[in-house]
């Protein structure tokens, strides 16, 4: 729990992470009930959708400092990097929610795998923010990695309504909304209520992190070319 | 069957979580020790 980017806010919210992601499985796995039509893969469920809603939220997280940053009266690097970490574990949980998801299919369908709009929007989703994190990995300077980076961002997070509203716009294979509908209940509606939180709890730990590891990258950068311009500078008053 | 699908969920959900956060940790760590406090204004 403690390393150079620790401060007593992230650890009190790392050990509160630990003790709910304990409780998290307790419930996912051993408290909850087994659904009558779908017996233990629900339990797939409970990981499945906290990690969509996870992703959902660090690509709007993204999009928010993105376009702090493209506003002169707010402009900073400090919103660049939150967007960059914010994307990084958005693209974590959008993996982990590919992962289960196609798992969960194969228990719920017989397939890993179908092209229906919510699954193919989602794959979607997920390559547009391994491109975004690609083009932050371009070269040139902070400034120029913020604000192209930012432009990207603002443009990939309209893709999250066509994802979230698909299923009910073209009627796919996957299940429509279950939490609204009231199909889940006491222990499983709890059980998937701990999960949203305890990943909520580690996505704010994690970003908290990850934005103190690029604030250091940028200033070794800028330390490496002041140095660099020095050693130049010397070079030719020789 | 469903029980390995399930655990195999779980599994490989905490584990990409875990790697994340050992690479994470172990830039930090490296970086740290190459920056002077100043770049580090939250310690």
């Amino acid at each position: 729990m403690s390393g150079p980017t620790s401060t007593r806010a992230t650890r009190a919210i790392g050990i509160a992470t630990i003790v709910g992601l304990i409780w998290f499985v307790a419930f996912g796995l051993f408290l909850s009930p087994d659904d009558a039509v779908q017996r233990k893969g629900v339990r797939i469920l409970y990981i499945h959708v906290p990690s969509a809603w996870l992703a959902y939220l660090a690509f709007i997280v993204t999009a928010v400092s993105s376009a702090a940053y493209l506003w002169k009266r707010t402009r900073s690097l400090t919103w660049d990097r939150l967007a960059g970490a914010s994307a990084e574990v958005g693209v974590l949980f959008m993996g982990i929610t590919l992962l289960t998801g196609s798992l969960w299919g194969r228990v719920s369908w017989g397939v890993y795998w179908v092209w229906d709009s919510r699954v193919t929007t989602t794959a979607f989703l997920f390559v547009t923010y391994l491109g975004y994190l690609a083009v932050r990995g371009l070269g040139g300077s902070h400034e120029q990695r913020a604000r192209r980076s930012a432009v990207v961002a603002l443009l990939a997070v309209l893709e999250i309504p066509l994802v979230h509203f698909s299923v009910e716009w073209w009627r796919p294979l996957h299940q429509q909304e279950s939490i609204a509908k009231g199909k889940l209940q006491n222990l499983m509606l709890f059980s998937l209520f701990v999960g949203v939180i305890v990943f909520t709890l580690l996505y704010v730990w994690l970003v908290m992190h990850r934005q103190r590891v690029l604030a250091m990258q940028d200033a070794l950068d800028d330390r490496g070319l002041e140095f660099a311009i020095a050693e130049r500078r010397q070079e030719a008053s020789l | 069957m469903e029980t390995g699908f399930v655990i195999l969920s779980y599994v490989a959900t905490f584990g990409g979580i875990a790697i994340l956060v050992a690479v994470m940790m172990r830039r930090a760590r490296s970086m740290s020790a190459r920056r002077p406090p100043e770049d580090q204004p939250w310690t």
